[in-house]
């Protein structure tokens, strides 16, 4: 094993440890019953634990070598986890107005950004799906936008299931979310229309350190579409 | 040709009643889309004169959701459920189309699953477009309270969803029967692909 190599695995266990460390602690302060929101303390505490889960995703992703994510994606993904962990533990949904807009524009970016990140995998690696840059930026922000939805109805279903009124309080709440995720998702397509008029797929796509397996998958789907219309 | 005249007359009437309809019963939210079908199928007809033929379907969906918004509004004892169920066919005929408009003239090349995907996520971006402009609409000229529009907005969520799922499982279906593996853009067939 070289120097770089065991340096690069002390750092991707230092991620793994560091990443959720914060989540964790709101989870257990909520527990103990230490909570700023107005939130139940079992809400903020069964959140917290779901953010901890999402948040180790990636590094351990990268510990294990199976994706290996760059240390900017793994950033971006816990810093919005980390917008919507925190304000739940410490109540800034409540105290700092728009928050929610703040925290909705910028998760839908971050969504945005990984659907602009998997469609230009797919572009990169299969010769079966074959989209122009205007059309691919398109399906890009109808995509990121319709994530929104999918969020909105999750929100209406845990208040409902659970009896709570923290997520689908008003349907101008709802309204406002979705705007949110328009101005969100908007902001990222341009943001990636940029890197794709000025990038190849497969260069956008190289620091996911991927080409291997994508190969493999890529020629894969080739073979089972045919490409035979 | 002679088909297709006859849909866009019979498109270009309903779009014209929608107006007419509109302007009774003093509804914006009719007499808005009702100009846009009437301009759209205007356009239409000039096109096919050029032997730019518009797709049969683009009328079909303008039609459609003409008419869905004509009956809501002569129909106001139908329930909002009812609506919802009539509307939602709108928004996959809406995604479709603009789905099928990129395969015909965008350059594109969709193998079954990608088609599938698209056409979901599409529908669902188109109801909540919608959603966005009817709620806003609705909640600010008093046509709904906050309290049910709250529970129907995610019930028109929720019905957009399922109803998009059944679709996907037609198209795919569909494609599987008639053993299309690809639909490719001319564009891109003429290019050499």
């Amino acid at each position: 094993m070289t120097e770089t190599f065991v340096t690069n695995r002390k750092i991707d266990i230092l991620y793994a440890v560091l990443t959720p460390l914060g989540l964790i602690s709101f989870a257990i302060l909520a527990k103990l019953g230490y909570c700023g929101s107005d939130f139940a303390e079992s809400y903020v505490f069964s959140t917290e634990l779901i953010l901890v889960m999402l948040s180790s995703v990636l590094p351990l992703l990268r510990i294990s070598r199976r994706f290996i994510a760059p240390y900017w994606f793994i950033c971006t993904v816990t810093a919005i986890l980390y917008v919507h962990g925190t304000a739940m533990y410490v109540g800034t949904y409540q105290t700092i107005p728009h928050w929610d807009v703040f925290a909705h524009i910028s998760a839908t970016m971050v969504v945005t950004m990984i659907v602009f990140l998997g469609l230009t995998v797919i572009q990169a690696y299969t010769t079966c799906v074959e989209l122009g840059k205007k059309t691919f930026l398109f399906m890009v922000f109808i995509i990121g936008f319709a994530f929104g939805n999918v969020w909105e109805m999750f929100e209406w279903f845990v208040d409902n299931f659970f009896g709570y009124t923290y997520m689908s309080y008003s349907v101008f709440d709802t309204l406002g979310d979705v705007l949110s995720d328009v101005i969100g998702s908007l902001t990222m397509t341009l943001l990636a229309a940029i890197v794709l008029y000025r990038s190849t797929p497969k260069e956008i796509v190289a620091p996911l350190n991927i080409d291997r397996i994508m190969t493999i998958l890529g020629g894969k789907w080739d073979r089972k579409c045919g490409k035979k219309d | 040709m002679k088909r297709s005249a006859v849909l866009y007359i019979v498109s270009l009437a309903i779009a014209m009643l929608a107006i007419a309809i509109g302007f009774h019963n003093s509804r914006a939210d009719l007499i808005a889309p009702g100009i846009l079908g009437t301009v759209l199928m205007i356009i239409a007809i000039c096109e096919s004169l050029r032997s730019k033929d518009i797709k049969p379907w683009i009328c079909g969906t303008v039609s459609l959701t003409l008419v869905i918004c004509m009956l809501s509004v002569l129909f106001t004892d139908l329930t909002e459920w009812a609506q919802y169920l009539m509307a939602t066919p709108a928004y996959v005929a809406i995604a479709f189309n603009i789905m099928m408009y990129l395969v015909a003239y965008c350059g594109v090349r969709l193998d079954r699953l990608m088609a599938c995907v698209y056409l979901l996520f599409t529908t669902m971006a188109v109801s909540n477009a919608s959603a966005l402009v009817y709620y806003y609409y609705a909640l600010t000229n008093g046509v709904l309270d906050e309290y049910t529009a709250n529970y129907w907005i995610n019930a028109e969520f929720a019905t957009a969803l399922i109803l998009s799922i059944v679709s996907i499982i037609a198209l795919s279906e569909a494609m599987k029967r008639k053993g299309i593996k690809l639909l490719t853009s001319k564009k891109l067939l003429e290019g050499g692909e």
